[in-house]
């Protein structure tokens, strides 16, 4: 007899309908095989599955078995398919009966044990988006990821345990009750940084970069000697940054899903993520890969922070392959046999030590660096991702005074500081409810040209600047982009020359 | 123990041997093997087909089925001993299939089943 279950394939983020036809033939050599482009882990299912029917009490039955994983030309991966493969076998053998209709209307999704219990299974975010799309009614999904299909409304989430409880359920012998729904707004909360902006002394300039960099999403390259509060300030700024609204938490979580790294009944990503990769790190690790890619760190700081601490020190090439997604807000990973784009609108926030020896310029201790090695390490960032980069901010020495000042007076709180930041913020979210994207720095050409209007004055200013810095024409309106932030921070729809003049203030490096 | 088993595999092809006769195949050889490996019978269908059968016996299906016994190794080396037998015997071109016959038997010798597979 054959069957039909209906399951999904994730292509990158995008879900491909799967149809698992499962043939139980009456004739034939016994024998179980799985054709439709299955890759190792789904091919092993067969040990799995065979496994798990017995150990569930039923009868694997000493047939002609084969399973087609429709579309043919599509390749499969992952262990999602053990559910769906074991479920057709059992109707297919006549071991439960069910209406045609039941199963077209449902989407079965889950890794098994050999026991016959559900594993957790990653993707189950993308199913239930997907379910909500093609009108499924119900999906099927293993209890440890079935949270994460509780934030979609409009789909009924059976939450599976043991293959057991999913066929006493057909059989109408026990029900499964469905998940509530979970609004994502209950679910978000406000990240805590790891210190407090007030903890770190002095660098008013720097912190008031880190401001316009949380507000605008702006990327930030700070530079200047160890110990000065290059890595505390970074790690300050998951604080300053508003949470992530519902639509952006959606969009992060779906990449968290992919990639298998929510935990254990987790239901969604709540807090903005931030990624800090040591400088091992390889490019596909940083930009994703794999035959069947995986998204990367970049994709992983989506609509978050992407922190390299001592950016030098990373390979030339994984450096240089920031470019297309810092630019873009995507990456395109290619491979021999998947075309995949995953989302990566980061903000970038580099810390930098100006030379090898890191006392270059320090007003006190003597840099030992020889004027090749200084230029060695500056050429490892190239200019092109200089280019890219909004504000530059020097960490300067902090002076005894305020060291000592500090112990008794506290300077700017990081509750303090993320007042403007979400008004700035609001501001944008307004501005850009029709265009698709949340921040000015991911601002096109166009939408500069739309949402940044410059009086005369203004202009004058920018063009002796361009004149006299030798900007590119991204620099330019990245400038533009960084003003129109800083305007939003004091509260102000027209960007006014003292904006333009203060974002200049960041463009020095060296 | 060994010993047992070499019986309990000699009895499996005589019952089979006895079946496909009653289905009107032709003994060609019995236990045709060279260092490659062994070919339980050898027999010739209606049609004039070749027709390499492997027997699999086994007491009781407490350890699973005879079926699963015949690996995709075994289906290789059959496959290769009926070409040296096609080769050995001037058939070379005729054409031919492979089939298993799976028998249980009971504790006390009776079959308890006997399945007959053809062109696996």
């Amino acid at each position: 007899m054959l069957t039909k279950i209906c399951s999904v394939a994730h292509v990158g983020l995008i879900s491909v309908p799967v149809t698992i036809e499962v043939d139980v033939a009456s004739r034939g050599f016994p024998g179980f095989t799985i054709v439709g482009l299955a890759s190792r882990a789904v091919d092993e299912a067969r040990e799995r599955v065979k496994t798990a029917i017995v150990n569930s009490g039923f009868d694997f039955p000493p047939q002609k078995i084969t399973v087609n994983l429709a579309p043919a030309d599509l390749p499969k991966d992952g262990a999602a398919y053990d559910l769906p493969i074991a479920l057709g076998i059992l109707v297919a053998s006549g071991q439960i009966t069910l209406d045609e209709k039941r199963l077209t209307t449902s989407l079965f999704y889950g890794e098994l044990s050999l026991s016959g219990g559900l594993r957790q299974t990653k993707g189950v975010l993308l199913v239930a988006l997907f379910a909500k799309k093609e009108k499924y009614k119900e999906i099927f999904v293993p209890v440890e990821s079935a949270n994460e299909a509780a934030v979609v409304s409009e789909v009924v989430v059976r939450p599976l345990r043991r293959l057991t409880q999913l066929i006493d359920h057909l059989k109408k012998i026990k029900i499964i009750k469905p998940l509530k729904f979970l609004p994502v707004a209950e679910v978000i909360e406000t990240a805590a940084a790891e210190f407090d902006l007030a903890e770190i002394a002095g660098q008013e300039q720097a912190k008031r970069a880190l401001l316009i960099a949380a507000a605008g999403g702006h990327n930030l390259f700070m530079w200047g000697p160890p110990g000065t509060g290059k890595t505390m300030l970074a790690r300050a700024m998951s604080g300053i940054l508003p949470s992530l609204s519902e639509e952006e938490a959606l969009e992060v979580t779906r990449i968290y899903s992919v990639a298998g790294l929510l935990k254990s009944g987790e239901a969604l990503i709540r807090r903005r993520p931030f990624r800090s990769p040591h400088h091992g790190v390889s490019a596909a690790g940083i930009i994703g890969g794999g035959s069947n890619p995986v998204p990367g760190e970049v994709s992983l700081a989506h609509l978050g922070v992407l922190f390299l601490d001592e950016m030098p020190e990373f390979p030339r090439n994984v450096i240089e392959s920031l470019r297309q997604p810092m630019e873009d807000g995507v990456v395109e990973i290619v491979r021999a046999t998947a075309h995949v784009s995953y989302p990566a609108s980061f903000t970038l926030l580099a810390a930098v030590n100006p030379c090898p020896c890191g006392y270059l310029g320090h007003p006190t201790r003597p840099c030992i660096c020889s004027q090749k090695q200084v230029d060695n390490y500056r050429q490892k960032i190239s200019g092109p991702i200089l280019d890219r980069i909004d504000l530059f901010v020097r960490v300067g020495v902090v002076e005894v005074e305020k060291l000592i000042q500090n112990q008794t007076r506290v300077g700017m709180t990081t509750a303090e500081a993320r007042k403007p930041v979400l008004m700035a913020r609001s501001r944008q979210l307004k501005r850009f409810a029709t265009a698709q994207i949340f921040t000015n720095a991911q601002m096109g050409n166009k939408l500069v040209k739309r949402f940044c209007p410059l009086d005369e004055e203004t202009t004058r200013l920018l063009r002796s600047a361009v004149e006299k810095f030798n900007l590119s024409a991204r620099s330019y309106y990245r400038l533009i982009k960084v003003a129109r932030t800083i305007a939003d921070l004091a509260g102000e729809e027209i960007i006014c020359s003292a904006h333009v003049a203060e974002a200049l203030q960041y463009k020095q490096f060296g | 123990m060994k010993q047992e088993n070499k019986i309990i595999g000699k009895r499996g092809e005589d019952i089979a041997l006895a079946e496909l006769l009653k289905k009107g195949y032709r003994l060609l050889t019995r236990n045709f093997r060279n260092k490659f490996g062994e070919i339980d019978l050898v027999m010739e269908d209606g049609h004039r087909r070749i027709v390499f059968v492997e027997v699999k016996t086994r007491v009781g299906e407490e350890f699973g089925l005879p079926e699963e016994e015949v690996t995709a190794r075994k289906f290789a080396q059959v496959r290769r001993m009926g070409e040296v037998f096609l080769v050995e015997a001037g058939m070379w071109g005729r054409a031919c299939r492979m089939d298993v016959v799976a028998i249980v038997l009971t504790r006390g010798g009776e079959v308890a089943r006997l399945t007959h597979y053809c062109a696996v």
